[in-house]
Parts: structure tokens; C-alpha cells; sequence
């Protein structure tokens, strides 16, 4: 029986070792995925899930920058609206500015500016959108373009308030460095 | 982190709770609760999720006071999709964009005051906690605002989803808050049965929407009993019941950027069936609102994408001639672009932007533009 007890006791505490530690890594070296490849800017952190990467400088609730990847016939969050491949850059956009309106905790959403654009010369769409979350105020600016099945995007999201302009041209090398395999 | 650290307060005080749960139920005082209420009402205030819209807030709070006989209660809009109204024992009723925008006339919305009216005139949040001292006081907290340390307040507001509409209290209390909710509604003037019409709209969207129904407590009468219990307190004289006032016109034209706003969060989230028939509303009363006819068509044109749609053409191109008609022009450019029809395409998109020279569209528009041009 104590045998059990300590079993339990070391299970416990390596599981509470294992919340602890943090997914997080500080950024140096260049970031390589099958799938895409960028440069993270330096002193940036980074963490990672499948085709997910997340960076942040201060902290995400202060500014993120965000690359995702997901087929078009997958559902997005917060709408049942439907991604396909032929999609023109401006119905890619409403989809993706749909996204954010219908995010419940989201208000005040306001496009500032609908682009047509490359991302490694491919035809992108780029939203900038404006809204606030719990009275506070954000900037966001979504890059998205479809390649075959595959929607990508790069979000840079970040308190209006100093944060947004402060690392705004950080994230615009980052989407012209961005590369797909 | 914030979350972490209420969640741990949370779980301590639900084991709190359920060793000492009867003593903490009853020691619960009324000033208390209504502090509470207070003190949620103020970070919903914060949140900027209260809808400031002068003339709406008068009428409701009009209907109230007619409800009420007193102006000692206030009615608050809160901006949220969710199908649901919120009573808080300092007074103030919170209903949501997302009920309002479902319930068809002012009597309906008078019945559902007077029920929430009743909720607190009659004391049920205290009566509820000491009604269920042998519940857990997880159930009992969500009369009285802890879900506010759950996540944002707008996903707290949206959990809310249906509840306090329709089974936010015991089975005894919401019997007594329709019971009397229906007398204060009739002695205001309003039609009865309008009262049934309301449940039958929420009953349409639970199965429209497979909503479970939620519950707080396993004793609580489900939606059709409530809609029975409605015929016991009326009787089945649906002539007799129909007699009083109704006030559709005025209900519609008062919550039109209610359904508009609503709808445009419709479309945005993919609930394109209810969306169409907000934006319908709007037409009913307003049929020269282009900014109806080109959701109408965004809607159309939603529904077969990729395919071109011709309904979503008529709905454009109907809305080109009203006033404020700048996004039915981009939307017949962008139609004639997707269909290959180029000129048409460059004739609406240049009048689009000579006409709005400031639109966030503008980029896109020059684009394709030099797409056409090509």
C-alpha cells in the first residue's frame, strides 16, 4: 500500500511538472515545417502545435503574430460560412472578416482597408480590421490565400493602444519572407 | 491567469460548498445578492457589451414602467446573439439582441418583462437559494453572477444561452412568474395569447437549432409544459386571449438596427435562415432599405456559393436604386466580375468608387478593376 501511495505521489508530481512547464522557446534559429518556412523575428518566443505556430514578444494577450494552415473543407471557427478553392481574393476576405464578427467575445469589428496582395507570389487577400474585446481596443491584419486544398494565413493581432504600431513592420518582413514548401 | 486563479477559488469553493453547503445557502443575504447583481450589472457596463441606443432603451423601458405600474425597474439591451434574457434581483432586466430580434410584437415582449418582472418583485434569486439549499451551489451561483469569472463576460453572457429565458428558477417559481407575469400583461392591455407565442418561438428555435434544453435543476417544467401551464392559466378561448393590444408595426420599426445587426451577425456566424428572415422584417417595414435587400442577396448568393446566383443579382440590383446604395454597387461589380462580364463589371465598380472614394474597399475594387481593363 505505501508502495502505491508513492507511485501516486511521483505520478501527480510529474504530471504537475508537466502543466508547468511552458510550450514556449525564444526564437534564433530559422523555423522550418514541412509545409512552410519563415523567419522568426529575433527576441520573439514561439510556440508550436502541428501547423500552428504562435509568436509573441510580450505576451499574446498584448500581440501575436499567428500562422495557420488548415484544409478549405475543415470548419472554421465561430462560422459555418465555407471556404473552396476558387474562391476570389474578396470572398475569401468576407469569409475571414466573418470569422471575427461572429467571434462571440468581439465587438465594434470594423474593416479599415480590403486588399488584393502576394504572399510568395500567390494571390493573397489582406484585411485590416479593427474591434474591441472587452472594451479594449485591437488592430488586426490577416493575410490568407488558398493553395490547392490548403487555406493559409498570417494574423498580426495586437493592442491598438502602442503595441499594434510597435511591431507592425516586424510582421510585415515575416509575411515576405514567408515561404511554402 | 486570471482564469487559473478563479478557477481554483471556484473548485474551493464548491468543496466548501458541499460540505457546508446548507449553512452557506441560507446564510446568503438579500443585500448580498443584490451587491452582486450590482457588481455584474457594472462589469457588463465595462465590457461595452450594453448596447447604447437612446430611443430603444426608452421604449423597452417604457413598456416596463407600463408593465410595472412604478419606473423603479430598468431594462438593459445587452449585445449578444444569444436567445436570452437575464433578471437581476437589484432590479435591472438584461435581454439580448438575439431574443429581441426573435420576439415578433410588443405584447411578447411584454410577456416576457412581466415574467422577469415577477423573478424579482417576488424575491426569487433568495428564494431560489434557499429553495435549493440540497442542490449544488454551482447552480444556485448562476442566479447570481459567478459565471462572470468564467472566461470572457461575452462567452458567460452566451452560456447563458436560453436559460434564464426559460428555466432560469424552480419549477414553483416559474409557475408563479408566468402566473402573475400573465396577469400584469393583461392589465396593461396586451393580448394573452401572445404570451403562448412567445414560448412557441422559443420552443421553434430549440428544435430548429437542436438546442438541448437546459436546465438548473431536474424539477424544472420543460418548454411545452410551460406552453400548457399557459392554456391552465387562460384558457383555450384563443378569440378571447387574441383581444388586446399586439403591436407588431411599432415593435419592427423600433428593433430595426436591432434586426439588422443581429442579421448582419447572422450571416457572419453562417445562420442564414434566420438571418433572411431578420432582413425580411426589415423589408416589411422598410421596403426601401437597401442595405436589407443587399444582406437579402448576400444571403442568396451565400447559400450557392461557388455558384453564381440570379436571385442575388434581382436582390442587388433592386437595392442599386434606393438610397444609401453603396454595397449593392460593389456587389453587382463583384457579381459581373465573378461571371466574367467585364464591362458590366467595370461600370459598377468605377461608380462604386467614384461614388465612395473612401471605402475600405477601395484596393480591392482598383484591382479587379485593372483585372477588367486587361
Amino acid at each position: 500500500m505505501p508502495q502505491v501511495n508513492r507511485i501516486t505521489i511521483l505520478l501527480l508530481l510529474s504530471l504537475l511538472f508537466a502543466g508547468c512547464s511552458s510550450s514556449w522557446k525564444m526564437t534564433g534559429a530559422k523555423y522550418k515545417k514541412p509545409s512552410y518556412y519563415f523567419e522568426p523575428p529575433p527576441r520573439w518566443m514561439i510556440s508550436r502545435d502541428g501547423p500552428t505556430a504562435l509568436l509573441s514578444k510580450h505576451g499574446p494577450s498584448l500581440e501575436k503574430i499567428l500562422i495557420l494552415r488548415q484544409r478549405t473543407t475543415d470548419t472554421l471557427n465561430h462560422t459555418k460560412l465555407k471556404l473552396y478553392p476558387e474562391m476570389l481574393p474578396h470572398e475569401l476576405g468576407e469569409v475571414l472578416l466573418s470569422r471575427v464578427i461572429a467571434a462571440p467575445q468581439v465587438t465594434d469589428v470594423l474593416l479599415l482597408k480590403e486588399e488584393v496582395t502576394n504572399v510568395d507570389y500567390r494571390q493573397a487577400v489582406k484585411l485590416t480590421v479593427s474591434y474591441r474585446i472587452n472594451a479594449i481596443e485591437f488592430n488586426e491584419i490577416i493575410y490568407a490565400f488558398i493553395d490547392r486544398v490548403f487555406l493559409y494565413e498570417l494574423r498580426y493581432c495586437a493592442v491598438k493602444r502602442y503595441y499594434y504600431e510597435e511591431n507592425l513592420n516586424t510582421f510585415e518582413t515575416l509575411v515576405k519572407g514567408f515561404k511554402l514548401r | 491567469m486570471h482564469n487559473s486563479i478563479f478557477h481554483s477559488f471556484f473548485i474551493l469553493l464548491c468543496c466548501y460548498a458541499l460540505l457546508k453547503g446548507d449553512d452557506m445557502a441560507e446564510t446568503v443575504h438579500r443585500e448580498s445578492i443584490i451587491a452582486q447583481s450590482s457588481e455584474f450589472e457594472n462589469e457588463l457596463e465595462k465590457s461595452g457589451l450594453i448596447l447604447k441606443n437612446e430611443s430603444l432603451n426608452a421604449y423597452l423601458n417604457g413598456v416596463l414602467n407600463k408593465i410595472a405600474e412604478s419606473n423603479q425597474f430598468t431594462v438593459k439591451v445587452i449585445q449578444s446573439p444569444a436567445i436570452n434574457a437575464l433578471t437581476m434581483a437589484n432590479g435591472t432586466i438584461f435581454i439580448c439582441t438575439g431574443l429581441l430580434a426573435r420576439i415578433g410584437n410588443e405584447a411578447q415582449l411584454a410577456a416576457l418583462l412581466g415574467h422577469e418582472l415577477v423573478h424579482i418583485i417576488r424575491d426569487h434569486s433568495v428564494q431560489n437559494l434557499v429553495n435549493t439549499k440540497k442542490l449544488a451551489l454551482s447552480s444556485a451561483n448562476k442566479q447570481i453572477g459567478f459565471e462572470i469569472f468564467f472566461g470572457s463576460l461575452a462567452t458567460s453572457v452566451v452560456n447563458y444561452n436560453l436559460q434564464s429565458a426559460i428555466s432560469g428558477y424552480s419549477r414553483d417559481l416559474e409557475r408563479e412568474a408566468d402566473s402573475l407575469g400573465l396577469k400584469k400583461m393583461r392589465k396593461a392591455g396586451y393580448a394573452r395569447i401572445e404570451f403562448r407565442n412567445l414560448f412557441l418561438i422559443l420552443k421553434k428555435t430549440i428544435e430548429l437549432e437542436n438546442i438541448k434544453q437546459p436546465y438548473f435543476f431536474s424539477t424544472h417544467p420543460a418548454i411545452t409544459e410551460r406552453i400548457n401551464n399557459y392554456y391552465h392559466l387562460a384558457g383555450k378561448n384563443t378569440i378571447q386571449s387574441a383581444r388586446g393590444l399586439v403591436n407588431s408595426e411599432s415593435y419592427s420599426k423600433i428593433i430595426q438596427s436591432i434586426l439588422q445587426s443581429d442579421g448582419n451577425r447572422l450571416i457572419a456566424s453562417g445562420q442564414l435562415d434566420y438571418a433572411e428572415a431578420n432582413f425580411s422584417r426589415i423589408l416589411d417595414s422598410d421596403s426601401g432599405n437597401a442595405l436589407a435587400c443587399v444582406q437579402l442577396g448576400n444571403i442568396a448568393r451565400l447559400r450557392s456559393a461557388p455558384e453564381v446566383n440570379k436571385d442575388a443579382f434581382k436582390w442587388y440590383y433592386r437595392a442599386k436604386d434606393y438610397e444609401n446604395s453603396e454595397d449593392a454597387l460593389r456587389e453587382l461589380g463583384f457579381y459581373y466580375f465573378k461571371s466574367g462580364n467585364t464591362d458590366s463589371a467595370t461600370y459598377y465598380l468605377k461608380a462604386y468608387q467614384t461614388q465612395y472614394p473612401l471605402s475600405p474597399y477601395k484596393p480591392v475594387v482598383e484591382d479587379y478593376l485593372k483585372k477588367c481593363l486587361r
